[in-house]
């Protein structure tokens, strides 16, 4: 084991000693620069047109505005409505207070009445209206949210005209905030359980016209009904942002640090770039320069100076991923701060959500991109072996990385052949596939796993094959 | 003697063509043995078997002992050598390049390294980059990297390429030393006959793929030359002379207008001499010398053994 070991060290001694690795290690520095260079650009264009205000405050002529229009065009209600304002602003009470909304029910039930007579409204309901006012007033004065929301509560239940199911989903944020004591506000918790009562709402209308035979947008449904649970379990576990959500804490349209890192794992065929020259060089590159024979008059098998290469090359591989990784994380913290580092990331699997620490799910997303690179650099290394040519190795290499994608999307989408399903390239987006958004319907996990596993086998085999009878 | 390289039967088929025909020979411990043959005869393809860079079609090698197709790592782990051109990597340092070597074969202390490169004369040169050394020094550092296990069968091929003359004798003496004093059984290839036969204890001469024999230098140089020496006359009229020594039943050869030679048998050419110059002299020929040839070179016996078939490289 520990003339393995030596061996393996020889081989990064080789590499490392190499200018090329040196030159294409700048280029992956460069490459993650870059990324969040032209991220900030993209910050400043959109800044420009940022524009924010608050209504949290209440300041002095905050309402003359909105009176002297009602009073001016008149439209139903008005007298109710500036009777309302004028209440507003004689108590001080700002826009975003759950006062000002009590505040607008009142108002309303205040012109309901004050037709009554012509809707021919019996006595009974004028009696109950009139109560229902006089309950909101009371609420606002004492302050009394929980009152408020009971009272919207009860008016729901009295609606006659809405279904069971209807009911239960208008009044569901008043009995959740009830149920787990929030005071409404403009805090991040009264904007997601806001957010989530419209998402519930779409999520209700969307199933009641599928069952009247509309056909729905059965992902977009799903979506909704996983940012429900996500949301649930952001206010139930006080998680004020996860990685979803924490673009809307960023002034408007600009891009945060876990966009740009989770962006910078798309990037990492930069890093495959340099192990498929590494691959199709460390085998051919012994054969071009003559140390080949050298190397194979050593007291050593050549299989094990094969694996020897190849145990480089994977490992190299990963420490590049590590590399890059942290080198990503790095610029994303020097270009955008270290605020947002701790938030998690949400996913929804089958009813229950999972909270992952933020850098172990784009840890997770380098791991899945890298099969892609393992794949690439295995088939390069074959190639390295078999012909004995670094430079075709390499351009097999880098041409299946680059094209192999495009020749799945031809033979799939212009030529419409489902067997390119058994091709390699269609099976190394291993994200893609397990989040369903593969090209091929019903494309497996495992499925993908055997055809990698294939792959990577037969390759081996043809390196090890090419290498070991080869006669020097 | 003590056998330390034994090849049985060797033969090797490379394409269609038959390279190596049935090669069989020892080499022992403590001596240098020369392994001669023209360009194309099956030199490197034989030396290239026995260090496991091509495989074996028939016939067996054993290393010390131990044969080389079962047990490639223990037989290696013996041999130590240079094939072809010392090619390293370039853009490592000569003392990265061995400590390369040193890593693969195990118990090299930094000590011997140091010990092998002085010994080679590198140490001046030692950290500099393989890619900016001469021939000569990469010749030197492949030696270098050849004995730095203490290896019991060293084999070179044309290991005196590109060395300068002081070089050459350098090498020599390493190999000699190595040899004679430390019991390493040297195999080593070469074209430069004069060279070999400084060097060499015993030489094994191949041609066309088939060894033509195994002797040691002086035997060889004798029996090729059929235990006769020549004498060569010069004298004022060779065609007289020659009739003359027709009479005394010498066999002789013209070789230009003042001088014949003549074949004696080795070791009983006085009395011979002495009577084919009382003929001369008496009778009025003129002898202005009479002198033994030089002894054949091992060159010429080499060119004779292997120039069997025209001049064309088979």
């Amino acid at each position: 084991m520990g003339k393995f070991f030596k061996l393996v060290q020889n081989e990064y001694i080789k590499i490392l000693n190499r200018i090329s690795t040196w030159i294409i290690l700048g280029l992956v520095v460069l490459a993650a620069l870059g990324l969040c260079l032209v991220s900030v650009l993209v910050k400043n264009e959109m800044n420009r047109n940022n524009d924010t205000y608050s209504q949290s405050t209440y300041t002095d002529g905050m309402y003359d505005s909105e009176i002297a229009y009602q009073k001016d065009s008149k439209p139903e209600g008005y007298e109710q409505m500036i009777e309302a304002l004028e209440f507003l602003r004689d108590n001080k009470i700002p826009y975003a207070d759950w006062r000002y909304a009590a505040a607008n029910d009142m108002a309303q039930v205040k012109t309901q009445l004050a037709s009554a007579s012509a809707s021919g409204l019996d006595d009974a309901t004028v009696k109950a209206l009139t109560k229902t006012a006089q309950d909101y007033k009371n609420a606002i004065l004492a302050k009394d949210w929980k009152a408020y929301y009971q009272i919207k509560i009860d008016v729901i239940q009295e609606d006659a005209s809405l279904s069971k199911e209807e009911k239960e989903m208008q009044e569901w944020q008043y009995q959740y905030r009830l149920g787990h004591d929030l005071k409404p506000g403009s805090d991040w918790k009264s904007n997601l359980i806001t957010e989530t009562a419209t998402l519930k709402a779409q999520v209700a209308s969307m199933r009641k016209e599928q069952e009247s035979g509309t056909a729905q947008d059965m992902e977009k449904l799903n979506q909704n009904v996983d940012k429900i649970q996500a949301n649930l379990y952001r206010i139930e576990h006080n998680i004020r942002l996860d990685i979803a959500s924490a673009g809307l804490t960023h002034p408007q349209g600009t891009l945060g640090f876990w966009d740009v890192f989770s962006t910078s794992s798309k990037m990492i065929s930069v890093i495959s770039l340099l192990i498929i020259v590494i691959a199709g060089s460390c085998v051919a590159s012994e054969f071009s320069s003559g140390t080949i024979k050298f190397l194979l008059i050593n007291p050593v098998k050549r299989g094990k100076i094969l694996f020897s290469k190849y145990v480089m090359v994977v490992s190299f591989a990963y420490l590049m991923l590590l590399f890059f990784f942290i080198l990503n994380a790095l610029f994303c913290m020097m270009f955008y701060g270290t605020g947002d580092l701790g938030i998690p990331y949400l996913s929804v699997a089958g009813g229950t959500v999972h909270s992952t620490p933020g850098f172990a799910y784009i840890a997770g997303k380098y791991l899945l991109a890298s099969v892609d690179i393992l794949v690439m650099a295995t088939l390069a290394f074959a190639i390295s072996s078999l012909i004995r040519s670094s430079a075709l190795a390499i351009g097999v290499g880098a041409f299946a990385m680059l094209g192999g994608n495009t020749l799945i999307l031809i033979l799939k989408q212009a030529l419409n052949l489902d067997w390119a399903r058994y091709l390699i390239f269609a099976n190394t987006n291993l994200s893609s596939i397990m989040d369903g958004s593969s090209l091929f319907a019903h494309q497996s996990v495992q499925f993908a796993l055997i055809v990698v596993a294939v792959h990577m086998f037969v390759f081996l085999l043809t390196a090890w094959d090419g290498f070991v009878r080869r006669e020097v | 003697m003590t056998t330390a390289l034994k090849l049985e039967h060797i033969s090797k088929t490379i394409g269609k063509k038959q390279i190596l025909h049935d090669i069989s020979f020892e080499t022992y411990a403590g001596e240098v043995f020369g392994f001669l043959g023209p360009n194309g005869a099956g030199k490197t393809t034989t030396i290239k078997i026995i260090v496991g860079l091509l495989c074996l079609d028939e016939g067996a090698i054993t290393v010390c002992g131990t044969a080389l197709k079962n047990h490639f790592e223990k037989a290696m782990q013996n041999i130590g050598g240079i094939v072809e051109n010392p090619e390293m990597y370039k853009y490592l340092t000569g003392m990265q390049n061995l400590r390369q070597y040193a890593r693969m074969r195990g118990n090299v202390s930094q000590k011997r390294i140091d010990e092998v490169v002085e010994m080679v004369g590198l140490s001046n040169r030692i950290h500099e980059k393989v890619g900016h050394y001469s021939l000569g020094m990469r010749q030197r550092l492949g030696v270098a990297q050849s004995i730095l296990h203490h290896p019991k069968v060293l084999i070179l091929d044309e290991p005196t390429n590109g060395l300068d003359p002081a070089g050459i004798k350098e090498l020599r003496d390493i190999l000699k030393n190595l040899a004679h004093k430390e019991g390493v059984g040297v195999l080593v290839s070469s074209h430069l006959m004069s060279e070999m036969e400084m060097m060499c204890d015993r030489v094994g001469i191949i041609a066309e793929g088939k060894l033509i024999g195994v002797q040691t230098v002086e035997e060889l140089i004798s029996t090729s030359s059929g235990g006769k020496t020549g004498f060569v006359f010069t004298v004022s009229d060779v065609p007289r002379a020659l009739e003359l020594i027709a009479g005394l039943n010498q066999e002789a050869t013209r070789l230009d207008g003042r001088r014949f030679q003549v074949a004696l048998p080795s070791g009983e050419t006085d009395e011979p001499v002495s009577a084919i110059c009382a003929k001369l002299i008496g009778a009025g020929i003129g002898l202005y010398g009479a002198a033994p040839m030089e002894n054949k070179k091992l060159e010429d016996v080499f060119i004779a053994l292997t120039e069997t078939g025209g001049k064309q490289i088979g």
